[in-house]
């Protein structure tokens, strides 16, 4: 594992690695019967997912194997943890970057890497077998830390197969999997398999309600610090990226509060009943602890139903914000569609805080205004929510719950 | 437990210590094992390797073919990797002398690996001389395994391959095979020592004028074996070994015989020394290095983004010299890398989404390939003694190892996850069998309607023990993986 020496130097290389290599092959066992899923009416799934996606299916793999390992129904835990990010947890590795990446890193404004971690799709860039790439587990198409890349699984079913038949020995320490190990990674396939991808992505983003409540709030601290540095007379140097970012780190909250509720019911449904077609008590209970077993267990949680209110409103203030940006900084126009959006926001805004003395311009006169202006409505609209809102103490930098 | 890594140790030191004891002017190997076995020992194990010429080393199939009249040496070796009854050694021995007129001043010995305690005829070197029934189907278990762990050496004593050496991903690699066939003729499996095969099934052939110049005149191409098929060699090499054996109408006319390419030496066809069987082999190598223009197109994509390298080896080739002792074989190689060139700027036949590679999982596989090797002993077992002095001795053509195929597929249940069992299974269980040494691959010759001798590829099972092997298993235990 040469790369990942090189990329994890302070990690016990011989375990470690090991660790990782059985997971990618197990992940890339999983994506790949997912991508080979037929659906019916002569209808195939795409033969990707996009990183986020990806993510969250490696976060919901590795949250059920590793309740498996704590209850010591399986030997290994998985090789990555979970950490906090925009959108939810996910799964990364601590790291140390050699001098070039971190040279790298924020050379392009929309590379959110971070320097201490390296997440799932960036290892999967990173890592290749040590000899030639004949037996990748998977392709990645695009940058690593844009959320549009590609994972494709890069495996057939006979490679699995000779995995499962290939060890040194058969000692229970160098087998790949045991038996049980393998039916508990057959069955989770099976169940994911079902899923669609937002299902996935719902379910992999909620493990229950506390950890939605962490992530809203991870969200709504970083929407607080961006909006500040938009709002408060500072001239920012990339105002475009910020606010786009704004706008995209309130979609979040709104996805959190209100949006994965659907996906996430009709994925917690699928999920109970192919779990229970399997047949598998261990694998059940497992999935049981780690994952809320109904949408109102999470989205009826009174926190998250006070987010939710205003979930709506940070994301039109939002809207509204980068639109100002664009015209006012930028000097750039909006289509006629864009216009027809923002109106509504406009009206619906207006409608909401005209008590507090705001008075959003039109779209049309958004030119006529100034970003001072503009900058000190939503700050009263800010200060408004967040007085409304609970609030949670923001977690250690590294994002761990 | 006789393990692979235990025969290949104590063959190399037997032969080692054979050819150190004395010079062999030539080596004959009784086809198919020996000459595999000697490919491993020669050109694949970790060094040191067998000190062997290849051009010292000549395949029992194409003695009719060698230049007797021309040879020099004093002493010829008979090798057999297993001996059982020693008929194999006899009837080489015989041909040697008989046919052949072999002078009595060369000395022809003989030597086995592994002889079998029966053994009539045994030969004058072995290594263990005294096997009993367990032990010898271990030792030929133990060789079998050898040869699947170097990546199904069986197959290619007599075919041509290409070493493909993986920059990518190996479903990248499998989608972009399956380019060169339609939709459901590319099968993925495991053989018995977990290496990655792909086989295509049928591929349409890109140049098929070129292929009427290369059969003889009246041969056909109906119901014969027809595939590419892929194997792992190592982590990140395969070998791509196109296998197409036409029906042959073994009546030669000059203009064949002068259109044939530059490294065949056609003076092997005067004096008779060619028989159906080197025509069959001769017309089957020129018509399977037409099937790798599609192959080569349809990893054009790959190749031109440097993914895969594809290369024409050398020692990919030089082994086939025993196969064809008429045949130069830089020229032949020469030949296919000329077809590779030409073939790397032509299109594929398909696009990368109307395809898909089908995997075909080891159970059904393993099923299949018991019921279809059961059927297949109950048919030969079935023949009254009419039928049996009708028959050439080399057992089933194509047709009716098809039509077993079909009957046992019958029994299956079709269509599992959208893979069409029948078809996938005759594609690949003969493949599956021969990799595993059930099933033996021959030549036969049968008389036309007009009394034309045409050669024909047919199959047989391997040997006593394999056969007493399945009696047994199917009397006790019947199949095993039901």
């Amino acid at each position: 594992m040469s790369d990942l020496g090189k990329f994890t130097p302070d990690a016990d290389s011989e375990l470690f690695g090991k660790n990782v290599a059985c997971t990618n092959k197990i992940l890339a066992k999983i994506l790949l019967d997912w991508t080979s899923t037929e659906l019916g009416d002569g209808k195939k799934r795409q033969k990707y997912l996009t990183a986020i996606y990806f993510d969250k299916l490696t976060e919901l793999f590795c949250r059920i194997w590793d309740q498996l390992q704590a209850e010591e129904k399986i030997r290994y835990k998985s090789a990555y943890s979970s950490y906090r990010g925009i959108h939810g947890p996910g799964r990364a590795i601590s790291i140390n970057r050699q001098e070039d990446d971190k040279l790298s890193l924020g050379t392009n404004p929309k590379d959110y890497r971070r320097h201490k971690l390296a997440y799932i799709t960036e290892i999967i860039e990173k890592i290749y077998p040590p000899v030639s790439k004949a037996r990748i587990p998977f392709k990645l198409i695009g940058d690593a830390w844009n959320s549009r890349c590609r994972i494709e699984p890069q495996i057939a079913h006979s490679q699995w197969r000779s995995w499962l038949e290939g060890s040194e020995d058969n000692s229970m320490d160098s087998v790949f999997l045991t038996a049980r190990e393998l039916s508990f990674v057959m069955n989770i396939s099976q169940a994911i398999r079902i899923l669609t991808k937002e299902e996935i992505r719902a379910l992999g983003t909620h493990p229950d309600a506390s950890n939605t409540i962490a992530g809203i709030q991870f969200n709504l601290n970083k929407w607080q610090y961006m909006s500040d540095k938009l709002t408060q007379g500072h001239q920012v140097n990339d105002a475009e990226n910020v606010s786009e970012r704004l706008k995209y780190i309130a979609q979040e909250i709104k996805r959190k509060c209100v949006t994965n509720r659907s996906s996430y019911e009709s994925g917690i449904r699928k999920l109970k009943e192919e779990l229970k077609k399997i047949g598998d008590a261990d694998l059940q209970n497992a999935i049981n602890k780690v994952q809320a077993q109904t949408t109102s267990e999470i989205w009826d949680n009174d926190s998250i139903v006070r987010y939710a209110k205003y979930a709506d409103i940070i994301h039109n203030v939002s809207i509204y914000l980068e639109a100002c940006i664009r015209i006012l900084y930028l000097n750039k126009q909006l289509s006629s569609r864009e216009l027809e959006a923002l109106a509504k926001i406009t009206k619906n805004l207006d409608k909401e805080y005209s008590r507090l003395g705001c008075s959003f311009p039109d779209p049309a006169d958004i030119q006529k205004t100034s970003m001072e202006s503009v900058s000190d409505m939503c700050r009263r609209v800010k200060r408004e929510i967040w007085e409304r809102i609970p609030h949670i103490p923001e977690e250690g930098k590294s994002g761990v719950p | 437990m006789i393990t692979p890594e235990f025969i290949e140790k104590v063959i190399y030191r037997f032969l080692k210590t054979l050819f150190s004891k004395r010079r062999y002017d030539l080596i004959i190997c009784g086809e198919r094992k020996a000459t595999a076995m000697l490919r491993v020992l020669i050109q694949e194990i970790k060094d040191p390797k067998l000190d062997l010429a290849w051009q010292q080393v000549l395949s029992s199939s194409a003695i009719d073919a060698y230049d007797w009249e021309n040879f020099q040496g004093k002493t010829i070796l008979i090798f057999e990797e297993m001996v059982h009854h020693g008929n194999g050694l006899r009837r080489i021995f015989k041909q040697l002398r008989f046919n052949k007129r072999v002078p009595r001043d060369i000395e022809i010995l003989t030597a086995g690996f592994g002889v079998w305690e029966h053994c009539e005829y045994r030969p004058d070197f072995w290594y263990s001389g005294f096997l009993n029934d367990n032990e010898y189907t271990e030792f030929r278990e133990g060789i079998i395994a050898l040869l699947q762990r170097y990546g199904s050496l069986l197959l290619d004593t007599e075919h041509i391959e290409l070493i493909v050496k993986l920059e990518c991903g190996l479903s990248d690699f499998f989608n972009a095979l399956a380019r060169s066939a339609d939709d459901g003729s590319t099968f993925s499996f495991i053989s018995g020592a977990g290496k990655l095969n792909l086989t295509i099934t049928n591929p349409p052939l890109l140049n098929e004028p070129k292929m009427k110049g290369i059969l003889t005149p009246g041969s056909n191409t109906k119901g014969v074996v027809k595939k590419v098929r892929t194997v792992e060699r190592s982590h990140d090499r395969f070998a791509i070994i196109p296998i197409f054996l036409p029906n042959t109408r073994c009546v030669l006319n000059q203009e064949w015989i002068e259109g044939l390419p530059q490294f065949v030496d056609t003076n092997v066809f005067e004096n008779n020394r060619v028989s159906y069987r080197e025509v069959f082999y001769l017309v089957g190598l020129l018509a399977s290095i037409e099937l790798l223009r599609g192959i080569v197109a349809a990893l054009g994509d790959l190749i031109s983004k440097n993914l895969i390298t594809l290369e024409v080896a050398e020692e990919s080739f030089t082994h086939l010299s025993a196969m064809f002792p008429y045949i130069n074989i830089q020229g032949l190689r020469n030949y296919v890398t000329t077809v590779v060139l030409e073939s790397k700027s032509c299109s594929p036949l398909h696009s990368i989404q109307a395809v898909k590679v089908r995997d075909i999982p080891e159970n059904i596989l393993n099923k299949f390939t018991f019921d279809f090797f059961s059927s297949l002993l109950q048919k030969m077992y079935d023949w009254d003694d009419q039928e049996k002095r009708k028959r050439d001795p080399n057992g089933l053509s194509c047709m009716e190892i098809r039509e077993i195929s079909e009957v046992v597929a019958s029994e299956f249940e079709i269509n599992q996850n959208g893979l069409s069992v029948e078809k996938a299974v005759v594609a690949v269980a003969p493949d599956r069998t021969i990799d595993a040494g059930f099933l033996n691959t021959n030549v036969s010759k049968i008389m036309s309607s007009s009394n034309e001798p045409w050669a024909i590829r047919t199959f047989s099972p391997a040997a006593e023990v394999v056969t007493a092997k399945f009696e047994q298993q199917i009397g006790t235990k019947g199949n095993p993986y039901r």
